[in-house]
């Protein structure tokens, strides 16, 4: 039978098959979809997309917002419907937000916000005063908990945030929240010697105390209750204080609560005629923190002045991060807050205050610093001395006696910002061994690419790797030195790898580095008498490699 | 009249087949008055034309006659309709085939050569009715729009045009899936053993 013959049969066959599928076949009918109908359902469809988004932007705007602080703040962000939308801690950046906040409504949120803090001791025996800043939207809504907060005994301080954009600022400027910073600024306008940067670091607690101490009338702030003042020693025992270190009874004594930027003193005044003294007492330790003597109508400006450091070392010194505090099974909500603190203590050398000593300036870290690890936190290994560096600025060209160890950051090396541009193998000694820690901070970095051919291992005893990006020119090319003891000599080779910037390596040595050069060995270096610099050619090269392997 | 006309739609089936069966020809009319509408809508459904479908509902009613007795259906309105169906699609068939010409009709059967699982098949040998369950078999085991496009193709005679107008497809997509039904009722010809492969 042909192919043809065949097609006949089923062609004929056909005529056989079930009714059923034949009426099927000629009754079906597909739907007709009208050319129209297809953007107009793509539209509805993007309608209904938009609506949900429009909704739930809605439903997640923040409308208005109100912070409730202790000895830290949060500060709570509310929808149309008074619904936490967001919660920030602003204690500590290590603090994330408290996020169980989220989706509760302001005044069961405040609530439970307030019962954390009194569980964290953040109202406790020394203190009992909650700070809630207020915007004119949230007052409503907040009201009935600052009502509930006096009944049951604290003491409240109510501030209005009226000058949102000043108080936004300062916020930010010292990590606290809007209302605190309302408060500062309120206080500050209340009375001209007082400055934020003497209250800024205080707990609530303590600013109620001051502001009462002072009669201060701050416009948009108002203080219910008493706060608490059982931390403070007396003012009668400040002053016997004061009187015993001034040896004499003055005929005048004044004692006064302030701040000395990071806690509570008193300070005490005492006239004798033309003479007098002042002191600086610490409010709850009554250690004396300053004395001065002089004229006594000079006293006055010499405390002010006094004032002025401790606000100067104050606005310098860093904000003190408090570690978040591991929330107990039991507390799961605001389990991320962190736990109070005592008020932070300044540097012990803005503590140590005397005419002549310059509290010690610490920059105050940024949130786009990186991360760099200290030469000193990791290994107590030998460095080789910023001397030995500086005092032999040609050591490339032979051998090199070793002198002494130290430790440092390149700056620390190379006081020189422009020691790379006008001698690139100088650079080399600032080159590092931080390339890990430079690669644990930066996902980018390939490390396996320029580590590769020397195992950890290859570090332990024989060798360092001394490598320096260079900063200048085209940002191109990274040096390394391959190097090794031998016979008490170290011996450096000069590897200066060209490292081409590639699309898929693009800004791997972007300036400025953020990582800190070390020059370290893992053994003493007071067994290495000699640095040989070789500047490998060739052979030279070959035999490095074969050196290389030997070791792996 | 309405009255008469409404008593007669209400006379059940089990009497019209009782009629037929006393040969009455009383029968076809209370079948006609009865099923009429029915019968036409499945013949008009298939045929498309308004004159073939009462012509082809006339010839429903002279196969019931033909046909009842011997059979005694035990649900009329399936029985009818399953002869307007049956009567339709040959109509329809017919009706196309002249339409189309013989040539088209030997393209047709040039295609369905291709389902043809090799020139020596034993297929040639079958009953026609074992080829005609084969391929019901394989038909079924198309995809629903794939067979009714293929049914279309081979059984109405319908244009590739007039098949991707019905179907909301493009000629080529119609060809694309003929192809395809044509390879798969091969392979299944050939898996049923219709083959000396």
């Amino acid at each position: 039978m042909t192919e043809k013959q065949y097609g006949k049969r089923i062609f004929h066959a056909l005529e056989g098959i079930d009714p059923e599928l034949l009426f099927d076949a000629r009754a079906y009918r597909a739907p007709r979809i009208r050319p129209f109908l297809l953007p107009a359902a793509a539209a509805v469809v993007a309608l209904a997309v938009l609506s949900v988004i429009l909704i739930l932007s809605a439903a997640n705007a923040v409308k208005t917002y109100f912070t409730v602080d202790t000895n830290y703040g949060v500060t709570l962000e509310l929808n149309g419907d008074h619904r936490v939308v967001k919660a920030t801690a602003s204690a500590s950046p290590y603090a994330s937000s408290p996020k169980q906040c989220r989706g509760l409504n302001a005044e069961t949120a405040a609530r439970q916000l307030i019962d954390v803090m009194t569980e964290r001791g953040g109202l406790s025996k020394s203190a009992n005063t909650i700070l809630f800043g207020i915007t004119d939207e949230s007052a409503a809504v907040i009201e009935p908990v600052i009502a509930s907060a006096k009944d049951h005994g604290s003491c409240v301080i109510r501030a209005v945030i009226d000058d949102e954009v000043a108080a936004q600022m300062l916020a930010k400027k010292r990590h606290i929240t809007a209302g605190k910073a309302a408060l500062l600024l309120s206080l500050s306008r209340a009375e001209n010697g007082i400055k934020e940067t003497l209250l800024f670091r205080l707990s609530a607690n303590d600013i109620a105390l001051l502001a009462t101490a002072h009669r201060l009338q701050a416009e948009g702030v108002t203080v219910s209750g008493k706060p608490l003042d059982t931390g403070l020693l007396p003012a009668e025992n400040i002053k016997q204080i004061a009187l015993k270190s001034y040896g004499s009874s003055p005929k005048e004594i004044v004692c006064r609560l302030d701040s000395d930027g990071f806690k509570l003193v008193y300070t005490v005044l005492l006239y004798e005629g033309n003479h007098g003294a002042a002191y600086v007492i610490g409010a709850s330790s009554g250690e004396i923190q300053k004395e001065i003597h002089g004229a006594s109508t000079t006293l006055h400006q010499q405390l002010e002045r006094v004032r002025e450091e401790f606000s100067a070392a104050s606005d310098s010194a860093p904000l003190v991060q408090t570690a978040p505090v591991i929330a107990e099974p039991s507390q799961t909500l605001m389990s991320e807050l962190p736990a109070p603190t005592a008020a932070p203590s300044p540097p012990t050398e803005a503590l140590t205050i005397s005419p002549t000593v310059t509290p010690t300036v610490i920059p105050e870290p940024t949130a786009s610093e990186e991360p760099t690890v200290s030469p000193t936190q990791e290994e107590p290994a030998p460095y080789l001395s910023a001397q030995f560096i500086t005092a032999y600025p040609g050591f490339f060209e032979g051998d090199i006696p070793l002198t002494g160890t130290a430790s440092g950051n390149r700056e620390h090396y190379f006081p020189d910002p422009a020691y790379s541009d006008h001698n690139p193998n100088a650079a080399l000694i600032r080159s590092h061994v931080e390339l890990h820690a430079y690669a644990a901070n930066h996902p980018n970095f390939d490390l396996d690419r320029y580590d590769a051919f020397y195992p950890d291992e290859f570090f332990e005893d024989h060798a360092l790797i001394l490598a320096t990006a260079t900063e200048h020119y085209d940002n191109s090319y990274l040096h390394y030195w391959y190097a090794y003891i031998h016979e008490d000599i170290l011996y450096l080779w000069d590897r200066d790898l060209q490292l081409e910037i590639t699309p898929d390596n693009p800004k791997i040595f972007e300036p400025p580095l953020s990582v800190t050069f070390r020059l370290a060995l893992n053994r003493n270096l007071s067994d290495i008498q000699k640095i040989r610099i070789i500047q490998p050619t060739g052979d030279q090269f070959k035999e490095l490699e074969q050196h290389t392997e030997a070791l792996g | 009249m309405k009255r008469a006309a409404s008593k007669r739609n209400q006379m059940d089936d089990k009497q019209i087949i009782d009629l037929f069966f006393d040969r009455d020809e009383k029968a076809l009319e209370y079948t006609a008055e009865k099923y009429d509408s029915y019968c036409y809508t499945v013949a008009h459904t298939v045929l498309g034309s308004e004159e073939d479908a009462k012509e082809c509902v006339n010839d429903v009613w002279l196969a019931a006659w033909d046909t009842i007795p011997p059979n005694r259906p035990q649900k009329l309105s399936a029985y009818l309709g399953r002869i307007a169906k049956n009567l339709s699609v040959s109509k329809l068939r017919a009706i196309n085939a002249k339409k189309r010409g013989s040539d088209y009709i030997r393209v047709c059967i040039d295609e369905l050569a291709e389902v043809a699982p090799s020139t020596d098949d034993p297929a040639g040998m079958l009953e026609s009715r074992e080829l005609t369950q084969a391929i019901e078999r394989g038909l079924n085991s198309l995809s629903a729009t794939n067979r009714r496009v293929f049914i279309s193709r081979y059984y109405y005679l319908e244009s590739i045009g007039e098949i991707a107008a019905r179907f909301c497809m493009n000629e080529n997509q119609v060809k694309l899936r003929l192809r395809r039904s044509r390879e798969k009722l091969r392979k299944i010809l050939r898996k049923e053993g219709l083959t000396n492969d």
